[in-house]
């Protein structure tokens, strides 16, 4: 946050009746960019009714943001400014579900193929695994698409694997909290090992030890892993 | 929850989508070591989380773009009196040459009732024999112009236009009356006074007074 920024914010705290439209004009930015990509996406919307739906969120998002609590005020307040873009109902209503079942189509055969190849898919390659062209795989997976579609159709749902989000997220938090016990070293190796995709040599290079090391460290942290996740070792 | 593969979940975690919130944190370099190694992990892997990542770039640099213009001024001023978070201002005065406009237009029409052929003889007429008399005056509702026209003792017409409006000093005006027409130049006399005048000769006044026109040049 610039001084001028903590400056508004400060005498918006105080109640100071010019601090809001200060503070609304410095974010307008935010909303600018939003509408933005949002309109060039829904070109038959009112590219103004957006802009004064995205400065409601923002304003409703400068009232209700707690600086001692939340942390950056963009992430923060790029909720509201979309979610109050998208309540614009000539965006759903002129909307049809074939680009949300087209989106879903693409990213479950690139999540498909991500975990099949463990490398990132090209639009190419899912073209050929879907059916669709290249440019349609293309169009589909820019990001302003990918903002419109999973903001409008709820579609945001990561590869499953038979689990829902919530369970997915959990299992993140916990591996995660698990890791963060473990000493630099064993972390630095499971990460390295299980997400880089770095064998045991590689890592042994990048940090100046020997494979044998690395490979016992190794074992020894996902035995930890276990033990601090409640995991009973298979025999 | 309970895992029952650590290792297995080691592996699968890479291929979960990252939240938005972990997006920015990785953006701002907020996240601890461990996220980084996850997030970094999955962006190897991922085209829809990089396209992501990607259009919060784009939203960062947007925000450095801080030029307002007054269009945007006046649309978050509207749309805060929408939402009764501000009180409309008052209407913003029109501009100088909008304003002169105006109050010539109504001056003219003034004058031009006074002096109809009729009032001619009947007023103007009347007092001409007698020194500096003043045969018509104008001033503006909200009193900033005013204007008046006085009868010399040699017949000559005389029309002063003064002002406490300082903005009004050096502008021009031209004011035709029948077939005489003249530029002049509003000019300083006082702190509080603006003026000018013109004289028109008795040989050139009209008959018909009435035919007059005033206008900021």
């Amino acid at each position: 946050m610039t001084e001028d920024e903590l400056a508004s914010w400060k005498r918006y705290d105080r109640n100071d009746e010019t601090a809001l439209e200060e503070l609304v004009l410095h974010y307008l930015p935010l909303v600018r960019f939003w509408v933005n990509q949002i309109s060039g996406t829904a070109r038959w919307a009112n590219r103004d009714d957006l802009m004064q739906e995205g400065i409601i969120g923002l304003i409703d998002a400068i009232r209700k943001f707690d600086r001692d609590r939340e942390g950056e005020f963009r992430p923060y307040a790029r909720k509201f400014v979309r979610g109050a873009v998208f309540r614009n109902p000539e965006l759903s209503r002129n909307r049809t579900r074939y680009q949300g079942d087209l989106y879903r189509k693409v990213r479950d055969v690139h999540d498909k193929l991500m975990q099949q190849t463990g490398r990132r898919p090209t639009p190419e390659d899912i073209a050929v695994e879907s059916g669709l062209s290249v440019k349609q795989v293309r169009n589909t997976l820019s990001a302003r698409n990918i903002a419109f579609t999973e903001e409008l159709f709820d579609a945001g749902e990561a590869p499953a694997a038979g689990r829902s989000t919530v369970e997915r997220q959990d299992a993140e938090i916990l591996i995660g909290e698990a890791l963060a016990k473990l000493n630099e070293r064993e972390a630095s190796i499971l990460t390295r090992h299980y997400w880089g995709d770095e064998t045991d040599l590689e890592i042994a290079q990048n940090l100046g030890m020997t494979e044998g090391q690395v490979s016992k460290i190794r074992q020894r942290a996902v035995a930890k892993l276990r033990s601090l996740l409640g995991v009973e070792k298979r025999k | 929850m309970k895992l029952d593969d650590p290792e297995k979940e080691l592996r699968a975690t890479k291929y979960h989508h990252l939240t938005e919130d972990e997006l920015d944190s990785y953006h701002d370099q907020t996240l601890d070591e461990i996220g980084q190694a996850r997030v970094r992990a999955h962006l190897k892997l991922c085209l829809i989380c990089d396209e992501r990542l990607e259009l919060l770039r784009e939203e960062s640099a947007a925000l450095n773009d801080r030029e307002v213009n007054a269009g945007d001024v006046e649309l978050v001023r509207r749309v805060m009196q929408q939402m009764g978070l501000q009180k409309p201002k008052p209407a913003s005065p029109l501009p100088l040459q909008a304003r002169l406009a105006e109050y010539f237009r109504q001056a003219v029409m003034s004058w031009r009732a006074h002096f109809m052929p009729a009032a001619v003889r009947g007023a103007g007429h009347r007092g001409a024999g007698d020194s500096g008399e003043e045969v018509w005056h104008w001033q503006s509702e909200d009193g900033i112009l005013k204007a008046r026209a006085t009868l010399e003792r040699n017949a000559d017409l005389v029309i002063h236009i003064s002002s406490s409006e300082s903005a009004l000093d050096l502008v021009r005006l031209k004011i035709r009356l029948g077939l005489f027409s003249e530029e002049i130049t509003l000019r300083r006399v006082s702190n509080s006074e603006i003026s000018a005048r013109v004289e028109i000769p008795r040989r050139q006044r009209p008959k018909n007074l009435s035919d007059i026109s005033i206008e900021a040049v």
